[in-house]
C-alpha cells in the first residue's frame, strides 16, 4: 500500500463536507436501528418473562410432582391450583384465571415482574381474599375491599356450581395489561375447595435464565408418566407472534440498513464526480487506478464505518436512557399504550445488532467498491482538453 | 540514450461520424531531446501540439512510431507500468495548475516521491529547496486555494521536478497567467531546468518564451520544421 493513499484518505475525510454529512447520515440511521432492536427485542423479552414467571413458569408439569429445587439449573418449585372463573361486580363482568398459590410463590424473581397495591386498614373479613390485577379492578369498577361474586367454572362433573363472595384483598399489575386481565390470585387453600379435583393441581418450575430456550435440558430427565408442557408451547402463539416479528423487524432492518449501504456508496460516486480532475492529475504523476481506488475507498468506508460506530453507541445511550421516560409513559394511563408492555429492562440483543449493522457494512464495502469502478475511465488526457 | 527520442511519429483519429474516415494529426514526426536541452514547439491552435506532447509522455498511442524515454520504449508499456515510468522520468506542467486542493503547498510538491514509495522525510529538503529555489519559502505552509495563479504555476513547477525526472513536458505553462507573472515562471522555470541539468519540451503559444531555448520548432502541416536553434 503506498503512502500516499492514507494521506490522501486522511485528507479527504478531514476536509470534505460530503464525507462527514455521510458520517452524520450513517449516524442517525444506524442509532434508530439499534433503538429498534434493543427496544423491541427488550420488550418482547420484557413479555415472554411475565408470561412465564405470572402464567406457567418455564416448565409447567400437570398435577403434583416431586421435582426439587437444585439452586443451579431448577430455581424455583411451586404447586399451583388453577381453574376458570367468572366474576361479578354490581356493575361488570369479568372472566380470567383464578391461581391458588401458597405463601412461596411470589419469590424474588416473581416480585421483579409485578407489583402489588395493598391498603394498610381494611376492615376485618370472614370472606376470602382475591388478589385481581388492576385491570380486571378497573373493569369491574371495584376497589381494595369490595366484594365481588365468582362463578366457578367446575373442574369436574360432580361439583355444584354456586357462586361465591369474595373480598378484594389486594392488586397487582405487571406492566402488560393484555396478561393482567386473565390473572387473579387466591390462597392455595381456598383454591383448594373451589376447584377440588386433582386435574386442577399443576407445578410450575422456573429455572435458570440461560436455559430459557434450553428447556429440553432438564425434561429429558423427566420420568416418562410426568406429563409436562414448556414455556413456549403453553403461549404458543405469543411465541410464534415475537418469531414473526423478530424475523420482520431485521428484514426491515436489513432492508433500510441495504439503503444507508446504498448511500455511502453513492458518496462515493459523488466523490468521483468531484475529484475527476484531482484523480486525472494523480494518474498523470503516477499514481495507479489501484490507489485511487484504494485511497477513495478508505475514506468513504471509513466515515461509514464510524458512522456505524457512534450510530450503534449512541442507539445503546438513547436505549438504556429511554427506560424512565417509558415507565413515566405507561404510568401516565394514556390509553392508546396500555396494551404495550412499557416497562421492561433493556437487554441488548448483540447478536441481532451485529447481523445489522455487519450487513450494512458488508453491502457498503460491496457498492463502494461497485462505483468506484468508474474511476478506471478517468484518463489524464483529459486534462489536456478539458480545461 | 537520450531523455527523450521521438521516433516517426504517426497520429490519426477517427472522424467521429464515419468510422472508415481518418484525420491525420501527425506524420512522421522525430524529434530528440539531448540531456540539459530545452526544446519548443510553437505552431497553430488545433495542429496537434498537445497530441504530441501526450505521445511523448505515454498517456496516448502513436498510431506507428516508437518514443524512446532514457532508452526504454515507452509506447509497448501497459497502463501500470507506464504511470510507474512517468512517475519516475516525466514531470508534467499544464496551464492549469492542477494543484490538489487538499494538501498545502510543500505536501503538493511532494506528492509525486509519496507515490514512488519515498518517505515524507526523504523527500523533505529537496521539496523545500525547490520551493526556495522556484521563490516561495514563505508559502509552503499555505493551502493552494490562498495562492496567486503564478505562486501555484510554480508549485506545479516544483511538483514536475520532485523526483529528478529527466524530461519536463510542458503544455503552455503561463497560457492563464497575466504578463508579468508569465515572465516570471518563464524565467524560473527555464532557469531551474538548466540548474539541475533536466530537459523541456515546451508547447506555447508565447513566441518570447519559445524562443529562450535552445531549440524553437514550428508544428505545421503534420511535422516539425526547425525554426532557431541557440548557439
Ligand atoms: N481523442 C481525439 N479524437 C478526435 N480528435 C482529436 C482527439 N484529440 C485531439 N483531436 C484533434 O486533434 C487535433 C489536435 O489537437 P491538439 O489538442 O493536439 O491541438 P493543439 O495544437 O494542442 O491546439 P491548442 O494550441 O489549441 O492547444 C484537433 O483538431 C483535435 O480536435
Ligand atoms: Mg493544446
Amino acid at each position: 500500500m503506498n503512502r500516499f493513499t492514507f494521506f490522501w484518505a486522511v485528507r479527504k475525510i478531514l476536509r470534505r463536507s460530503r464525507l462527514t454529512g455521510c458520517m452524520v447520515l450513517i449516524c442517525l440511521v444506524t442509532a434508530p436501528l439499534v433503538l429498534a432492536l434493543v427496544f423491541s427485542s427488550s420488550m418482547m423479552a420484557g413479555i415472554t418473562n411475565k408470561y412465564i414467571y405470572l402464567s406457567n413458569g418455564h416448565i409447567l408439569v400437570h398435577g403434583l410432582s416431586n421435582i426439587e429445587p437444585d439452586k443451579t439449573n431448577i430455581i424455583y418449585v411451586d404447586t399451583v391450583i388453577s381453574g376458570s372463573a367468572l366474576a361479578y361486580s354490581s356493575d361488570s363482568t369479568a372472566s380470567f384465571v383464578i391461581k391458588g398459590i401458597t405463601n412461596s410463590y411470589f419469590n424474588e424473581q416473581r416480585q421483579k415482574q409485578l407489583t402489588f397495591i395493598t391498603e394498610e386498614n381494611i376492615n376485618q373479613s370472614n370472606l376470602s381474599g382475591i388478589t385481581l390485577s388492576r385491570k380486571t379492578a378497573e373493569n369491574l369498577n371495584v376497589k381494595i375491599g369490595d366484594r365481588i361474586a365468582l362463578m366457578i367454572v367446575p373442574d369436574s362433573s360432580n361439583s355444584v356450581v354456586a357462586p361465591k363472595i369474595v373480598r378484594v384483598n389486594s392488586l397487582f399489575y405487571s406492566g402488560y395489561d393484555q396478561l393482567d386481565e386473565n390473572l387473579a390470585f387466591v390462597s392455595y387453600d381456598y383454591a383448594r375447595t373451589l376447584f377440588p379435583s386433582e386435574e386442577s393441581i399443576s407445578t410450575e418450575i422456573l429455572l435458570s435464565n440461560s436455559l430459557m430456550d434450553k428447556t429440553n435440558v432438564i425434561t429429558s430427565n423427566f420420568n416418562d408418566n410426568i406429563k409436562y408442557s414448556t414455556w413456549d408451547q403453553n403461549n404458543i402463539s405469543v411465541y410464534q407472534n415475537f418469531v414473526t416479528s423478530r424475523q420482520m423487524i431485521i428484514i426491515i432492518l436489513l432492508l433500510i440498513s441495504c439503503v444507508a449501504a446504498y448511500y455511502s456508496a453513492n458518496i462515493a460516486q459523488q466523490m468521483i464526480q468531484d475529484d475527476m480532475v484531482e484523480i486525472a492529475t494523480v494518474k498523470l504523476i503516477g499514481g495507479s487506478n489501484k490507489l485511487i481506488v484504494a485511497s477513495s475507498f478508505i475514506s468513504v468506508f471509513t466515515v461509514t464505518l464510524l458512522g456505524v460506530i457512534i450510530g450503534f453507541f449512541l442507539g445503546l445511550f438513547i436505549s438504556f436512557n429511554i427506560g424512565p421516560f417509558l415507565s413515566h409513559l405507561a404510568e401516565s394511563g394514556i390509553s392508546a399504550f396500555s396494551y404495550y408492555l412499557l416497562d421492561f429492562d433493556i437487554t441488548i440483543p448483540y447478536s441481532d445488532i451485529f447481523l445489522v449493522l455487519s450487513s450494512l457494512l458488508i453491502i457498503s464495502v460491496i457498492s463502494i467498491f461497485i462505483s468506484l469502478r468508474k474511476t478506471k475511465r478517468i484518463s489524464p488526457i483529459q486534462l489536456f482538453t478539458s480545461l | 540514450m537520450h531523455p527523450l527520442e521521438i521516433n516517426n511519429i504517426f497520429k490519426s483519429f477517427k472522424a467521429v461520424e464515419n468510422r472508415n474516415e481518418y484525420i491525420t494529426i501527425l506524420s512522421g514526426i522525430s524529434l530528440t531531446v539531448e540531456t540539459g536541452k530545452s526544446v519548443s514547439i510553437i505552431g497553430k491552435s488545433g495542429t496537434g501540439k498537445s497530441t504530441l506532447l501526450q505521445i511523448a509522455g505515454g498517456l496516448d498511442k502513436p498510431t506507428s512510431g516508437h518514443v524512446f524515454c532514457d532508452g526504454v520504449d515507452i509506447t509497448t508499456l501497459n497502463d501500470s507500468k507506464a504511470s510507474q515510468f512517468r512517475n519516475r522520468k516525466i514531470g508534467f506542467i499544464f496551464q492549469a495548475h492542477l494543484l490538489l486542493d487538499d494538501f498545502n503547498a510543500l505536501e503538493n510538491v511532494m506528492i509525486p516521491a509519496l507515490i514512488s514509495g519515498k518517505s515524507k522525510k526523504q523527500v523533505l529538503d529537496r521539496a523545500k529547496m525547490l520551493l526556495s529555489d522556484l521563490a516561495l519559502e514563505d508559502r509552503m505552509f499555505h493551502s493552494t486555494g490562498t495562492l496567486s495563479g503564478g505562486e501555484k504555476q510554480r508549485i506545479a513547477i516544483c511538483r514536475a521536478l520532485i523526483n529528478e525526472p529527466d524530461i519536463i513536458l510542458a503544455d503552455e505553462p503561463t497560457g492563464s497567467l497575466d504578463e508579468e507573472n508569465a515572465l516570471e515562471v518563464e524565467e524560473l522555470l527555464l532557469s531551474q531546468v538548466k540548474k539541475e541539468n533536466r530537459s523541456l519540451l515546451l508547447v506555447t503559444h508565447n513566441i518570447e518564451f519559445a524562443e529562450k531555448c535552445d531549440y524553437m520548432y514550428l508544428l505545421k502541416n503534420h511535422n516539425l520544421e526547425l525554426l532557431r536553434e541557440k548557439n
